[in-house]
C-alpha cells in the first residue's frame, strides 16, 4: 500500500509525459512555461471537485434541465390568456405561479415534484369540457405555435403526437426518466459526469484517460466498474489561478471561477485559529476583508483598513487581493485539513516582501489547520521561503518539490520528485543569471 | 565566459606574486586550504594558492595593526592567447549551510581589503567567486547575485566548478 494518503497521476496528458504528484501537506511543481504546471492543476481540480461534489452536479444538472422545460410550459400557460376568459386566466395564473415559488423548487427528487403539479394543471385545462380550442379559427394557429414551442423547447424530448394533452404527458414521461437517470447516476457514479466536466473544463483540446487519483494507494478511477469513486480525505477544493477573479461576474467559461466567487461570498463565520486570524488581519492586511451581499453601493467585498477607512475590494491593489482572497477562505471555515488549495503562480501581483508573507501564510495554513496545498511558483522567494519557513515550523515532513524536466528533445516533461531539496529548481532558476550575462554586459 | 579570453590557472603566475615572495608560508595548496575550511576531501591535488587570510594575519603583526577581514585565497591565471595574467580571488563557505546569512558589507569589506593587501600586478580579475557545498550552491549562487543586483561580479561555485573553470 502507498504510504502516502492521496497521489494524483498523468502520463501523456498534453505537456505532461509523467508525472506523479503527492498531495499530503505542501506540494510546489515548478518547471518552465509550456511544462504543463497548468494542467496538472486544472485536472486535480476537477477530478476533485466532481468526485467530492459528484451528487451536486447530477443534481445541478438535472435542475437545469427542469428549469428550461419549466420555461417552456410556463410560456406555454401565459398562451392559456387567449383561450380563456379573464378571470379564469388569472385564476389559473397565479395557481401555477404557486407551483414554482423558489422552495418549491428544492425537492427535485420527489415524486410529487412541482413540476409534474404544474403540467397536471395544464393537462386539466386543456382537458376540460369547456375548453374550446376549436371555437375561433384564428386560436388554430396559435395552438400549432404552442406544440412547435414545446417542441422546439424541449429537443431531447422525442414527441411524436400532435395532440396537446399527449405532448404533455410525454413531457411528464420524460421527466420521469430524467429524475431516474439522475438517481442512477448518483447511485451509480459514472465516468460520464466526469468526463463531461473536463470536456468543459479543456474545451480547446479533449485529454486522453491516462490520469487517476489513488487515496491511500486506491486508484478513484475505477475504469473498468465505470465509476468515480467518492474521496474521503478531501471534502473540499479551491483552485485560485489569478486573484484578479474577485467579484467579477463575467467568468468566460472558466468554472472554477464562479466556484472560487461562490466561496468567498458565503458571509458564515467561524471561529478559527486566533494567531493566524491575528497575522492576516494586523500584519497582512493591517485590516480586514468582508463580503456584504446587503451592501446598498454596489460594493460587496469591502475591504476595512485598520485607521477606519472602508474601501470597495475591487478596487484596492491586487496584491491585496490575493491576500483577501485567503482570508475570505479563513475566515468563512472553508480552509480545515480537508481542504485542498490549488494556486497557480501566487507570487503573480506581489512584491518580494510579500511573496514570503504568502509563502509564510501556506505554511502556517498547512500546520495549524491541516490545509492541503498544490502550489506551482516560478519565484526563487517563494521555493524558498516554502522550505526554510516549513522547517523553521518543524513542518517539513510533508513537503514536496517537484521539477518539470524535459524529455529528450520532446515538449514534454517528466516530473521529478525532489522531496524538500531545492538546488535542481535553483539550477533552473539560475539559467535567467546565466541569460543576463549573455545578453547583458559584463562588469 | 568566452574561450578567447579564457582563464587559465598558472603556478608560475601565482608563486611569482609578490606575496610568495615576502611570505613564503602563505604559498600553500588549495586542497589543504580547503580542508582547513571544513572540505573533507576535493578534487585539488597539488595546484597552489596564496593563503590571504594568513597573509594579513603575518601583515597584521608585522605592523601592529587589528587584522581585517579577507578573501580565503587567491591564484593566479594566464589569459589565453594574451600574454597576460590576473588573480582570482576565492572565498570558501564549505562549512556554511545557511547561505542566507551572507551579507553584502561582510562581501565588500573582504573583497575591497583582499585588494588592498593584493597590490596590482597582475591585476585583480573583476569576478569573485564563493565557494559552497555542492547541495546549496545554486541557492547560494542566485541569493549572491541578487545582493549585487545581479550583475556578473559575484559567483557561488562548488569545488568542482571552481576546478572546471579554472583548472582543466
Amino acid at each position: 500500500m502507498n504510504k502516502n494518503q492521496i497521489n494524483i497521476e498523468l502520463k501523456n496528458i498534453r505537456s505532461v509525459r509523467d508525472a506523479n504528484i503527492i498531495l499530503d501537506g505542501i506540494t510546489v511543481i515548478t518547471g518552465e512555461n509550456g511544462s504543463g504546471k497548468s494542467t496538472i492543476s486544472k485536472l486535480t481540480y476537477h477530478l476533485f471537485r466532481t468526485s467530492i461534489e459528484f451528487e451536486k452536479i447530477v443534481e445541478s444538472n438535472l435542475e437545469d434541465e427542469l428549469r428550461r422545460i419549466y420555461r417552456s410550459i410556463d410560456q406555454l400557460s401565459k398562451e392559456l390568456e387567449y383561450f380563456l376568459d379573464k378571470d379564469e386566466y388569472s385564476k389559473f395564473r397565479i395557481s401555477f405561479r404557486n407551483f414554482y415559488r423558489s422552495d418549491n423548487q428544492l425537492s427535485l427528487f420527489e415524486e410529487d415534484n412541482s413540476i409534474f403539479s404544474a403540467i397536471d394543471a395544464l393537462i386539466n385545462i386543456f382537458a376540460n369540457e369547456n375548453f374550446n380550442l376549436h371555437k375561433n379559427p384564428q386560436l388554430q394557429q396559435r395552438l400549432k405555435r404552442i406544440k412547435i414551442i414545446l417542441n422546439n423547447s424541449n429537443p431531447r424530448v422525442d414527441f411524436e403526437s400532435n395532440d396537446i394533452i399527449e405532448l404533455l404527458l410525454a413531457l411528464k414521461e420524460y421527466i420521469t426518466e430524467q429524475i431516474q437517470h439522475s438517481l442512477n447516476y448518483k447511485e451509480n457514479r459514472p465516468l460520464s459526469i466526469l468526463n463531461d466536466k473536463l470536456e468543459e473544463a479543456f474545451y480547446d483540446s479533449s485529454i486522453p484517460n491516462t490520469f487517476n487519483i489513488s487515496e491511500y494507494g486506491v486508484p478513484i478511477i475505477d475504469r473498468d466498474k465505470n465509476k468515480l469513486l467518492p474521496i474521503h480525505s478531501i471534502q473540499r477544493v479551491a483552485y485560485i489561478d489569478t486573484p484578479m477573479i474577485i467579484g467579477i461576474d463575467f467568468y468566460a467559461e472558466r468554472a472554477h471561477w464562479e466556484e472560487i466567487n461562490e466561496l468567498i461570498s458565503n458571509k458564515k463565520t467561524f471561529k478559527s485559529n486566533s494567531e493566524l486570524d491575528s497575522i492576516f488581519k494586523n500584519e497582512i492586511l493591517k485590516g480586514d476583508v468582508s463580503y456584504d451581499e446587503n451592501e446598498i453601493s454596489s460594493q460587496t467585498f469591502i475591504y476595512k483598513r485598520d485607521d477606519g477607512k472602508e474601501f470597495d475590494l475591487l478596487e484596492c491593489a491586487t496584491g491585496l487581493k490575493s491576500f483577501s482572497l485567503l482570508q475570505l477562505l479563513f475566515k468563512n471555515g472553508f480552509l480545515n485539513n480537508q481542504t485542498l488549495l490549488i494556486i497557480d503562480e501566487p507570487e503573480v501581483h506581489l512584491h518580494p516582501q510579500w511573496i514570503v508573507e504568502y509563502a509564510r501564510l501556506i505554511v502556517l495554513l498547512n500546520k495549524h489547520l491541516g490545509v492541503k496545498f498544490l502550489i506551482a511558483s516560478h519565484n526563487p522567494d517563494m521555493i524558498s521561503a516554502i522550505k526554510y519557513i516549513s522547517k523553521k515550523e518543524n513542518s517539513s515532513k510533508d513537503l514536496n518539490f517537484y521539477l518539470a524536466t524535459k524529455y529528450k528533445n520532446t515538449y514534454t516533461y517528466n516530473y521529478k520528485n525532489l522531496g524538500i531539496e531545492i538546488e535542481d529548481i535553483f539550477s533552473s532558476f539560475n539559467i535567467a543569471l546565466e541569460r543576463i550575462d549573455l545578453y547583458g554586459q559584463s562588469e | 565566459m568566452d574561450n578567447q579570453n579564457k582563464l587559465t590557472y598558472s603556478s608560475t603566475t601565482t608563486n611569482n606574486h609578490q606575496i610568495a615572495s615576502i611570505c613564503p608560508n602563505c604559498v600553500q595548496k588549495i586542497n589543504d586550504v580547503c580542508i582547513k575550511d571544513g572540505a573533507k576531501h576535493t578534487c585539488f591535488t597539488n595546484e597552489i594558492c596564496l593563503n590571504l587570510d594568513d597573509y594579513e594575519t603575518f601583515l597584521a603583526q608585522n605592523v601592529k595593526r587589528d587584522k581585517q577581514k579577507t578573501m580565503d585565497f587567491t591564484f593566479g591565471v594566464n589569459i589565453e592567447n594574451r600574454n597576460e595574467q590576473k588573480m582570482i580571488l576565492v572565498e570558501l563557505r564549505l562549512n556554511y549551510t545557511n547561505w542566507r546569512n551572507i551579507s553584502k558589507k561582510e562581501l565588500d569589506d573582504k573583497i575591497n581589503h583582499s585588494k588592498v593587501i593584493l597590490g596590482h600586478t597582475p591585476i585583480i580579475d573583476n569576478q569573485f567567486y564563493f565557494v559552497f557545498k555542492s547541495d546549496i550552491k545554486q541557492q547560494a549562487h542566485n541569493h549572491l547575485r541578487r545582493l549585487y543586483l545581479n550583475r556578473s561580479i559575484v559567483f557561488g561555485v562548488d569545488l568542482n566548478e571552481l576546478k572546471n573553470l579554472f583548472f582543466q
